[in-house]
């Protein structure tokens, strides 16, 4: 995107997508950014496919094949969606405006006339003046087969990080604010904790896929989970003792609570659609609320993670040491 | 840093006689069934077999049966099918309990009964991968001379943490163990030492291939704490049955996993017959198990708490046991 200067402090766009169209009329969408399971891939056929108004099914993303796909920077800052959207979206503009310089040529019309809604071209509203999307790509492809474009997203200077260390990588423009509640039982003779119910609210602004965000809340609840509840790392005689994964315990689907996920949408200027991000959010509000909850059941305020049932006990076995003691030198006194 | 798999071969008998003869031809042979705890050592190259004779195809070893006597469960029944078995479930409650506590579901699809009563013991100095050990210069469990637990100790501490030993010792099962010289029937009991380095007495050759347990058994439960509510092992494991008559002990058996190196019957719980259930009473039972734990520096978590755990298990699972008898 263009309506600000792209001079950057890494000497390259923040994002690229490139988009290739060819004669079945399916556009392939080339992204170097890796879907890990948070749904980027579908992110970015969304915003193709929403910018073009075509339909999603026509749209195939290939993402993360260095063979191929144009460089991206990374899953990290939650950017991808704000980043790698907005670069999509810019090749879909340019696209289209190949489309519709094909269809005003078929049409005999001014491109900035012609318009498409639905896979359909058209101009003005007679019927005589229509032609379906496959007709174009053919308008398009006639002369030189299938067409590659490119989009790409800089962040405006405002957003960069500025000259220290690190500043350059382009930390997203626009953090989403989340909210939590955690809601648990403590077993005061074994130390284990049970989460029963948690809520979050999540304002992402605009939630390009509502139940993709709901996913991703929900994984970062079960990811706060682990940093508050069961993984770390220790070490024994220099040697990780947390070396597997039965050992770096991530949360099992058995220690799952139910969670109630409010999304609360707003709009972000920037913003692919005006979306900000679904990712980690929701994630940094559970340790703190998982203590909280803690202190609220038993009255002991924990301050080391993660909160495992031996920690738990020494903390109660501690405070009735003190309990003891206290009553001691009361009666002594 | 897990090494690739040791090439091994794999014998596959219809029969216990052919086995036991497929593991006596081949010393250093090693007997499979589910899997999931001896191919994950071998994996990491704790135990490296050339030879394993796989158990899974001998029928006679699957089956639960039941008569006027008892359940005799076979050895190859899987964990899944003992979980799911409605006599087990109505009458032994505390096996049903523990075997849907087992591991995580694809465990008990695979996992034995067997299997599960010969599970090794475990240590973080010895469930590591072979790089993890070779640095530490291994352990006295494994190609080691220094117990890292107990370094001035000549004696391996590595912990027991199978779930349904404690619950078919509070049962008094009694196993049937078949070898080159025919079968012998045991106390379960007299199956585990205190060494984590041979905790079964097993002969070479010599499998497990049924457990008996008696009719009309008492009223039972297990319960166990770990850091995670599914996959963890056992940090402590408690199992209790307990026969009452109005609102005094007839028999009170409680059994412990996951703190020492064998799964063990408390000893002394016989002079609580005749007594009330009472808040003294449960204190006793905190007392027994503390002083009768032995937890190492095996597992993340501290020995205390495993030894403190154990004893509000027990202390939990005989007043519940009562209270339901009193509903």
């Amino acid at each position: 995107m263009t309506w600000w200067s792209t001079v950057t402090d890494t000497g390259e766009p923040h994002a690229v997508v490139n988009l290739r169209l060819d004669f079945d009329g399916g556009v392939t969408a080339l992204t170097g950014a890796a879907d890990i399971g948070q749904g980027s891939s579908t992110m970015v056929a969304i915003a193709v496919a929403e910018t073009l108004d075509i339909s999603l099914d026509r749209i195939r993303v290939i993402a993360a094949d260095t063979a191929i796909t144009p460089k991206d920077n990374g899953a990290y800052s939650s950017r991808i969606t704000f980043m790698v959207g907005n670069a999509a979206i810019d090749a879909a503009k340019r696209l289209k405006a190949v489309l519709i310089a094909a269809a005003a040529r078929k049409l005999e019309a001014r491109p900035e006339d012609v318009e498409c809604v639905g896979e359909v071209f058209r101009v003005g509203s007679g019927d005589q003046s229509t032609l379906p999307f496959a007709d174009v790509v053919a308008a398009a492809l006639v002369d030189e087969g299938a067409i590659t474009v490119k989009g790409s997203f800089t962040c405006p200077p405002d957003f960069h990080g500025g000259k220290h260390r690190g500043g350059a990588v382009g930390s997203t423009m626009g953090f989403s604010y989340a909210a939590q509640v955690v809601e648990v039982s403590v077993d005061d003779a074994t130390g284990l904790i049970t989460v029963d119910k948690v809520w979050v609210a999540l304002d992402c602004g605009h939630a390009i896929n509502p139940l993709a965000v709901e996913g991703q809340i929900e994984g970062s609840v079960w990811m706060g989970m682990g940093q508050a509840m069961s993984e770390e790392t220790r070490y024994a005689e220099g040697l990780p003792v947390h070396a597997s994964l039965l050992e770096y315990r991530m949360p099992t689907i058995m220690d799952s609570p139910p969670i109630e996920v409010h999304i609360v949408e707003s709009h972000d200027p920037y913003g692919p659609f005006g979306a900000k991000e679904a990712s980690e959010g929701a994630l940094a509000g559970f340790p703190p609320a998982l203590v909280n909850a803690i202190a609220n059941a038993i009255d002991i305020d924990l301050n080391e993670l993660p909160v495992t049932p031996d920690r738990v006990m020494d903390a109660l076995i501690q405070r009735r040491r003190q309990a003891r003691l206290a009553s001691t030198l009361k009666a002594a006194s | 840093m897990t090494a690739p798999l040791a090439e091994f071969r794999l014998a596959q008998p219809d029969t216990v006689k052919e086995a036991i003869a497929a593991c006596l031809k081949h010393p250093g042979s090693r007997f499979v069934a589910g899997g999931t705890d001896l191919l994950v050592n071998m994996r990491r190259g704790i135990s490296s077999p050339d030879l394993l004779v796989d158990l899974s195809g001998i029928d006679e070893l699957t089956e639960i049966k039941t008569n006027g006597r008892g359940v005799t469960i076979g050895a190859g029944v899987t964990i899944a099918a003992l979980a799911r078995n409605t006599v087990i479930a109505t009458q032994y409650r505390a096996l049903a309990q523990a075997a849907e506590a087992i591991a995580g579901p694809g465990h008990r699809i695979m996992g034995t009964v067997g299997g599960n009563l010969c599970l090794d013991t475990r240590c973080i100095y010895y469930n590591q991968s072979e790089w993890w050990r070779n640095a530490n210069a291994y352990c006295l469990k494994h190609r080691g001379d220094i117990c890292h637990v107990a370094p001035q100790g000549q004696h391996c501490h590595a912990a027991y943490s199978g779930d349904l030993a404690p619950v078919l010792l509070v049962f008094g099962a009694e196993i049937d163990i078949a070898g080159a010289q025919g079968n012998r029937r045991i106390s379960l009991s007299d199956l585990y030492v205190e060494d984590g380095k041979a905790h079964l007495a097993l002969a070479e050759g010599e499998l497990i291939v049924a457990v008996h347990l008696s009719s009309d058994p008492p009223p039972s439960g297990y319960a166990k704490v770990r850091v995670r509510a599914a996959i963890d092992f056992p940090l402590a494991g408690v199992a209790v049955a307990l026969a009452a008559s109005d609102t005094n002990v007839s028999s009170l058996r409680i059994a412990l996993t996951g703190t020492n190196s064998r799964p063990f019957l408390l000893a002394g719980t016989e002079t609580f017959a005749g007594r009330s259930i009472d808040e003294k009473l449960l204190q006793e039972i905190d007392r027994l198990v503390q002083k009768q734990v032995q937890p190492m520096r095996t597992t993340v978590a501290s020995a205390n708490y495993r030894r403190v755990a154990a004893a509000a298990l027990a202390r939990r699972l005989t007043a519940r046991l009562f209270a339901e008898r009193m509903a």
